[in-house]
């Protein structure tokens, strides 16, 4: 493990540092992300949780170019983001990062395979070589027989599926998922949540998944729990404990900060 | 505080407007440019007989502008419509913050009529100076000195225009007004609407509608190539041109993209180099649901060309369209004046052989005497203006008695058709002179006959395309033409046939056929209608009421040869031409048409550009996700960029790029047929009416593609996505 990088030689991929994001001015002035610190090692597979307006969305914008931080630093696999000019940015979010986002957004003129070819044309990758991983990914997660479908031929889960290969195929250093279950079914999440495990244990892949979903939670490996922009908990998942009693515990620190939804219902494994 | 509120919109959402500011200018342009450059006030100073062709073209713009009123206000509606959608959301937002509808109403109204207000100062300051233009065009088309130009302004125009303008304004504020009070806040999170891609079945279809597109065009084209060259075709084979273009041009658009994409899908290297295969899939998805506006674009847009094309080269070319009747090689007044012998006069008794034979001697006779004393000593009186005349007899028959054969089987179809067309246009259409009488005419002007004193020649006019065809055939079928008069049936065999302009003192301004055939021929046939043609060329600057006295010289001629006879109802029909008033009241009409066509074809272009931008715009809005997308998985914004001009021009050239193509078919049978009547210059107009399609288009690409990027894209310095 990498969290205290250097002894181990295993250098963090994603690395945050102070970082604080203010927005408005002077009397208007609201403190989103207020001095965070927190490290991604390669192979994690890190949930962020919070209430809303914890700073969640903030975090993940922040972390893909596409808001700039008030202060502190965000380095991903070694590159200050601060440093990037905006057609860098671009370039950086093709190659360095994967997303998934709540409502997918795969384009509906093109199929699957086609969909998750677009980073892989965006980064400069040959078509034979494109083929080829598209075809092996695929196969790894299960999703080789929607490649010739277009989306609104798939299911919301089929959907998903396919925006997580699109994710995963162009190697990027991390992926982030910002709810990637929001819009699915109980059994579609599970699908999607296995998914992403493999992803995580086949492929290498490493995650980062914005979620207020326990029982999406209770898939990840380490969870930071963030209250009022700041970060209020922290949970390992130990090697041995079973994915219930992880849920448990999660649902144990959400009742601590006060999540009205956890209060009324919390047994929903 | 409202009209700081509207002021402050206006400015911020200036790009919103500009389409809608660019329809409502150029409206209010061509509305008031059209009706000031052929007001009578631009007219007044001018005299003669131009004038009331000019009133009768005031008429005619005048109703003209009060249907296009209606179609700018639809316009400017649709354009309204555009802007409002695109301003949805701020709208809710004012009423979800509480401004009551009143307000809301009173502030888009303010803005509205601020935007309408500038629209119509910069459309008046513009549209005197192409109403100047305008008239100048105008003058030139009707052969008026240029010297007599002045400052065109008419206060009627402005008003009208003014008038138009509130109507327009008006409308457009009860269009705001139900507008807005159909507008539930709910729509503010209506879903965006996406783009489907076309289904198997169609992209499979699209093969196969690709080729049959191509075939029927292919076919629409040669058939107008063929018309070029047989025009008396064209009554039967146009429509049928225009008919399988329209078909090809539908299936066209609905099957090109479908059939590119399959194509580019079958080099997969280039299918999938970069981004190709998302460029092609957005591309073929656009067509597939706009293929039906697209073509109606493309027609609409050829049409236009067409139209624009012939009404530029009859307004520039209306000198030359006029300029054969003011040379001085030309009669230009004719009077033709035909006897039937068979029949006596006052009895009704039919003549026999013998009695027809003196009949035409004494009719000879009398008329050579009084024409030597009436006519003839006018040379040069300034009463008449008459320069010089000639007298010409010649030979008739009814169509009945005339009938054509092949030497070797039968007369092709394409011959006897135009045949047909002929007799039916022309009523006598078949002249016989003799050739003595021919080669006296001839010499009379200083010219000798290509042809000898044994020779059979048939002669035709260059201006008349029938000419053409038929000594086409006769040379070609070796035909024959045979003509029965009384008991005799006479078949001639042509040994030169010649469509020359050069034996104009033998044709006559109409353009009949004439056979030259030699005087021991012509004594042997039983002639019964002949008839006279006395031939006039007056002064070019012969007075209008000279006319009367003229045609009066005539039928006191026609008199005094009855009373000679002692026939005196054997006056003859006289048929009076005078081809130069004919002439210049026919280039007249085609002027006035021609400007109608400019005013038509201007309003189209704006028409579809406007729809064309709108409609686009309106696309980029609903699908702005699919930017998003690619932008959030790392494509750069200038691939963005070059992404929605890639579309724009797709959408907005495709059509008129097919447009050329048509119209350059198009072009090859107009140059053809302006070509078969010996003028030219078709060339410079179709250029002129495409580089003024393209010029107005382009305005609207440019500032669309502006709209588009500014639609789709973040403003650079936030690089939110």
């Amino acid at each position: 493990m990498c969290l205290d990088a250097d002894e181990s030689g295993n250098a963090p991929l994603l690395e945050i540092r102070g970082l604080t994001k203010v927005y408005g001015r002077q009397a208007a002035r609201t403190r989103a992300l207020d001095n965070v610190f927190f490290t991604v090692c390669p192979g994690e597979f890190l949930g962020i949780m919070g209430p809303s307006g914890s700073g969640k969305t903030t975090l993940l914008n922040l972390i893909s170019t596409i808001d700039r931080p008030t202060e502190g630093t965000v380095t991903v696999g070694g590159t200050d983001l601060k440093s990037l000019k905006p057609s860098q940015a671009a370039d950086f979010r093709s190659r360095r990062l994967g997303f998934i986002f709540q409502d997918y957004n795969l384009l509906t003129t093109l199929t699957g395979f086609e969909n998750i070819m677009l980073p892989l044309s965006l980064a400069g990758v040959r078509q034979a070589e494109a083929a080829v991983r598209i075809r092996k990914v695929a196969e790894v997660l299960g999703v080789a027989d929607l490649l010739d479908r277009f989306p609104d031929q798939m299911s919301r889960g089929e959907a998903q599926r396919v925006a997580a290969c699109r994710a995963v195929v162009g190697r990027p250093d991390i992926i982030l998922a910002d709810e990637p279950t929001g819009a699915l079914d109980s059994v579609s999440s599970r699908q999607l949540l296995e998914l992403l495990q493999s992803m995580r244990t086949e492929l290498g892949a490493t995650l980062l998944m914005v979620t207020h979903d326990p029982m999406a939670a209770s898939y990840c490996s380490r969870i930071l729990f963030l209250k009022d922009g700041s970060l209020y908990h922290e949970l390992k998942r130990e090697d041995t404990a079973s994915r219930e009693i992880f849920y448990g515990q999660i649902i144990d620190v959400l009742r601590d900060l006060g999540d009205p939804g956890v209060l009324k219902d919390g047994s929903h494994v | 505080m409202l009209f700081k509120l509207s002021y402050r919109n206006m400015r911020r959402s200036l790009r919103d407007y500009a389409l809608y500011f660019l329809t409502l200018t150029l409206s209010v342009v061509l509305f008031y440019m059209f009706r000031t450059a052929t007001s009578q006030e631009a007219f007044s100073a001018y005299s003669g007989n131009i004038v009331w062709m000019l009133i009768g073209m005031t008429d005619i713009m005048k109703i003209l502008s009060r249907f296009l009123v209606a179609v700018f206000g639809f316009l400017i509606l649709y354009a309204n419509r555009f802007m409002f959608k695109r301003r949805k959301c701020e709208i809710g937002l004012y009423l979800v913050l509480g401004m009551k509808p009143r307000q809301l109403a009173r502030m888009l109204a303010l803005e509205i009529l601020f935007i309408n207000l500038n629209a119509l100062v910069l459309g008046l300051i513009l549209g005197t100076f192409g109403s100047q233009g305008l008239s100048l065009l105008v003058m030139r088309a009707f052969l008026i000195d240029l010297s007599q130009f002045r400052f065109v302004f008419s206060p009627q125009s402005l008003v009208a225009t003014i008038i138009a303008y509130l109507v327009i304004s008006l409308l457009v504020l009860v269009f705001i007004a139900i507008q807005l009070s159909r507008l539930k806040l709910i729509d503010l999170i209506r879903p965006e609407r996406r783009l489907r891609h076309p289904g198997k079945l169609r992209s499979a279809l699209s093969v196969l509608g690709f080729i049959a597109a191509i075939l029927i065009l292919a076919q629409a084209y040669s058939l107008i190539l063929s018309l070029a060259r047989m025009p008396l075709q064209i009554p039967h084979d146009f429509p049928k041109a225009i008919v399988l273009g329209i078909i090809g041009t539908y299936l066209l658009f609905a099957s090109l993209t479908g059939f590119l994409l399959r194509l580019a899908q079958l080099v997969k290297p280039f299918y999938y180099r970069r981004l190709n295969y998302f460029t092609l899939r957005q591309i073929a998805a656009r067509m597939s649901s706009f293929w039906l506006s697209l073509a109606t674009t493309a027609l609409l847009l050829f049409f236009t060309l067409s139209i624009l094309s012939v009404s530029f080269f009859f307004i520039r070319e209306s000198n030359r369209l006029l300029a054969p009747y003011s040379t001085d090689k030309k009669f230009d007044i004719e009077a033709w004046i035909a006897y039937d012998l068979s029949i006596e006069p006052d009895s009704g008794r039919i003549l026999n052989k013998q009695e027809v034979r003196s009949l035409s001697l004494r009719l000879e006779d009398s008329y050579r005497r009084n024409y030597a004393a009436q006519i003839a000593p006018l040379q040069g009186d300034t009463r008449y203006g008459i320069v010089t005349s000639s007298l010409t007899k010649f030979y008739f028959f009814d169509e009945g008695d005339l009938g054509l054969s092949a030497a070797q089987g039968q007369v092709s179809d394409h011959i006897r058709r135009t045949w047909e067309d002929l007799k039916n246009t022309n009523g006598q259409l078949f002249l016989l002179i003799s050739a003595g009488e021919a080669a006296k005419a001839l010499e009379q002007q200083g010219l000798t006959p290509a042809w000898s004193d044994t020779e059979t020649v048939l002669l035709g006019h260059p201006l008349v395309p029938a000419a053409h065809e038929i000594a086409g055939g006769m040379r070609s079928e070796a035909l024959a033409l045979t003509v029965k008069s009384g008991h005799s049936a006479t078949t001639l065999k042509f040994d030169q046939v010649l469509v020359d302009d050069n034996f104009w003192p033998l044709l006559g301004m109409q353009g009949r056929l004439l056979a030259v055939v030699p005087d021991e021929l012509i004594a042997g046939m039983e002639l019964q209608q002949q008839g006279y043609r006395i031939a006039l060329q007056r002064q070019p600057e012969a007075e209008a009421d000279h006319m009367g006295a003229i045609q009066n010289l005539f039928y006191d001629l026609q008199e005094d040869i009855g009373r000679d006879l002692d026939l005196p109802s054997f006056t003859g029909m006289l048929d009076y031409i005078d081809s130069k008033a004919e002439l210049e009241a026919n280039a007249g009409v085609k002027v006035m048409l021609s400007f109608v066509g400019l005013y038509i074809c201007l309003t189209f272009i704006l028409i579809t550009a406007t729809i064309l931008a709108l409609q686009h715009l309106s696309e980029i809005s609903d699908n702005r996700i699919r930017y998003r997308i690619l932008s959030q998985i790392g494509a750069r914004r200038g691939y963005l960029r070059r992404q929605i001009i890639t579309e724009t021009v797709l959408y907005f050239y495709l059509p008129l790029v097919v447009a050329t193509l048509h119209s350059v078919f198009a072009f090859r049978f107009f140059s053809g047929l302006i070509e078969l009547v010996g003028l030219s210059g078709y060339l410079r107009s179709t250029t002129l009416a495409t580089l003024v399609v393209i010029a107005v288009y382009s305005l609207y690409f440019i500032l669309t593609v502006f709209s588009a990027t500014h639609l789709a894209l973040p403003a650079r310095k936030d690089e939110k996505i």
